[in-house]
């Protein structure tokens, strides 16, 4: 069992937004709070913050408008990932996997992010 | 979208032979006539469109064509229930395009409504409000005709309906050649037998020859020999866009319903001469706008747009979210020796059942069909003014990563003899007549448009034969 970690976000990113708790309630963010903690069911700290800023790279907050940090996409991706989803459950990609497969990586996105981080090596 | 079958989809077989040749056949096909005729159906496809309130133009009323409703399609009794559906801006476009390039655009059948309507069963509904929330939802206003606002408000008024909600019935259980119940297990986990006198399998393609694989109902098919039986003939619609266009000017495709649009049958079934034709019969090209959805339809572009991520990127998918559209094609798919479902060796369902497996791939057939289609679906839209247009990759191999609709087809051919099929053409079971199976399950090969009129016909034209016939004499009805 590893320590709970948590995800410091500044209010002012997600001021004004709802954002759902792990009991998936909803929880409304004041705009007045200086930072708020949002618990990581998937990512340690360090690893939310390095996928956060890549989702900002992809979605840029900019004159066009808000971004992935606004949108808090790094919640819904640690979430989808501590999922059955994230584990592919639902794909029936029980080993063995066919050799001959291994350049058409099976799986969702979210398989290979997945394995990635917690086995080390893309499937 | 609610289309009949053309008539041609019927006598397949018969009628490609005669007209091409053996030879033209392909070499590992299992393709089969239909158990009925468009003129056996015709009287259902009546009923099932008056129930829902089918709203369309007809083009072909008692043998006389109508210019501006499908001139292909097979003499109709009578008119669609309700008018077309009012029609987007992008649909629009398609039907002039269309029409200048010498094609037959029709309004796409609906099973939304575009006016209110009361059926034969005094149920009224009404009209769709275009909100663009349709073909994955269900119809917050009951525009859309779905069996919980068609069906069930009219079961629920009678003494001898019950219906059980989350149960999965597990076994047909068959005793000397008669079906005497179903097993099933409930949400609690508890199991029962319910006895039965008549069951009526309807529990979709897959299921319904899964529950039969299950139950040991019939032979399963064996690849090796090629002979029709239960799990044979598993066929997956052709459907996918042959070209996304782009434009200069704003769509509105945020509005529409599932079916707002126009489709051409001009290259349908056998409308085409396929005599210098790579492949045997074809499918339907339709432009509709049944909503744009923020989260799926966004960053789609254009190849002049390089960036894939970025400021760049995200500006330019903005301007061209609404400014993006594509044709939508469907065709019919040949049965395949190859092609085939049964019962998966590894993986399990949470009772411990065996999963059901599809062995499926694409042919030739579809291949050549696919790669016919893109040109025409190209050429029109450059004449519907698209001022990017991509085409279709091909369609290479089959892959079920990617969504191509939900009509699956086959696995319980409904044929003219015991040999040669699983189900009568009354979708009765040849070898278990108190058991009849209802859906596309019974289709022996995929049409190009979609099934569910075809499925509804089928289970309207069973039902008459139940109520006419036997009820008054239990037995085998052919």
């Amino acid at each position: 069992m590893r320590r709970r970690q948590f995800l410091t976000l500044s209010a002012k990113a997600v001021g004004g937004v709802l954002v759902y708790s792990l009991t998936r309630e909803p929880l409304l963010i004041p705009s007045r709070a200086q930072s708020i903690k949002v618990p990581l069911r998937f990512f340690q700290e360090a690893e939310a913050l390095d996928v956060a800023a890549a989702a900002a790279r992809i979605m840029p907050t900019d004159e066009t408008g808000p971004g992935a940090s606004e949108a808090g996409v790094i919640i819904y991706i640690d979430r989808q990932l501590a999922s059955a989803y994230g584990r592919d459950r639902y794909r029936y990609t029980q080993a063995p996997l066919p050799h001959t497969q291994r350049p058409r990586a099976p799986g969702s996105p979210a398989f290979q992010l997945f394995s990635r981080y917690r086995c080390g090596r893309q499937w | 979208m609610s289309y009949r079958f053309l008539p041609d989809v019927f006598p397949l077989l018969t009628q490609t032979r005669e007209k091409y040749g053996e030879s033209r056949l392909p070499k590992n096909h299992m393709i089969r006539d239909w158990a009925v005729s468009y003129d056996d159906l015709e009287p259902y496809y009546d009923h099932a469109e008056k129930m829902m309130g089918i709203s369309g133009k007809a083009g072909n009323l008692r043998g006389r064509l109508i210019e501006g409703g499908n001139i292909f399609e097979g003499p109709r009794q009578n008119e669609y229930p309700t008018q077309p559906a009012k029609q987007p801006y992008i649909a629009t476009k398609f039907r002039d395009a269309a029409t200048s390039l010498g094609y037959h655009p029709y309004p796409i059948p609906a099973a939304t409504l575009s006016v209110p309507y009361t059926n034969p069963d005094c149920i009224s509904r009404n009209s769709c409000a275009y909100c663009g929330f349709c073909e994955r939802f269900g119809c917050m206003i009951g525009a859309k005709a779905q069996p919980s606002n068609t069906l069930l408000p009219v079961l629920r008024g009678k003494k001898n309906f019950e219906l059980r909600p989350s149960c999965w019935v597990r076994r047909i259980v068959v005793k000397d050649g008669r079906a005497t119940g179903v097993e099933y297990t409930n949400e609690k986990g508890e199991e029962f037998l319910q006895p039965a006198d008549l069951v009526l399998l309807s529990t979709f393609t897959m299921n319904n020859v899964r529950l039969l694989l299950l139950s040991k109902i019939g032979e399963p098919y064996d690849p090796r020999n090629g002979r029709i039986a239960l799990g044979s003939n598993l066929t997956h619609q052709v459907s996918h866009a042959p070209a996304t266009m782009f434009f200069e000017e704003p769509l509105n495709r945020f509005m529409g319903s599932g079916a707002a649009g126009f489709t051409i049958s001009d290259f349908d079934g056998d409308v085409l001469d396929h005599s210098n034709l790579p492949f045997l019969r074809g499918g339907i090209l339709r432009v509709f706008s049944s909503g744009m959805r923020p989260i799926a339809s966004f960053g789609v572009l254009p190849p002049s747009v390089k960036p894939t991520w970025g400021s760049e990127w995200k500006k330019a998918s903005t301007y061209y979210f609404d400014r993006t559209a594509t044709f939508s094609f469907s065709g019919e798919h040949l049965a395949y020796r190859e092609n085939f479902m049964d019962l998966d060796p590894t993986y399990k369902d949470k009772f411990g059942d065996p999963l059901l497996r599809f062995t499926l791939d694409w042919q030739e057939n579809e291949r050549k069909m696919a790669d016919f289609f893109t040109p025409k679906a190209v050429d029109i839209a450059h004449a519907m003014g698209a001022k990017e247009v991509v085409p279709f990759a091909g369609l290479r191999r089959y892959d079920t990563r990617r969504y191509q609709t939900t009509h699956i087809q086959g696995g319980t051919v409904a044929g003219r003899t015991p040999e040669d099929s699983v189900l009568n053409s009354y979708s009765q079971h040849w070898q278990v007549p108190n058991l009849f199976v209802l859906g596309a399950s019974a289709f022996p090969q995929s049409p190009g448009p979609n099934p569910t009129p075809t499925v509804l016909a089928m289970a309207y034209r069973t039902a008459d034969a139940l109520i006419e016939r036997y009820l008054k004499q239990p037995g085998t009805l052919v």
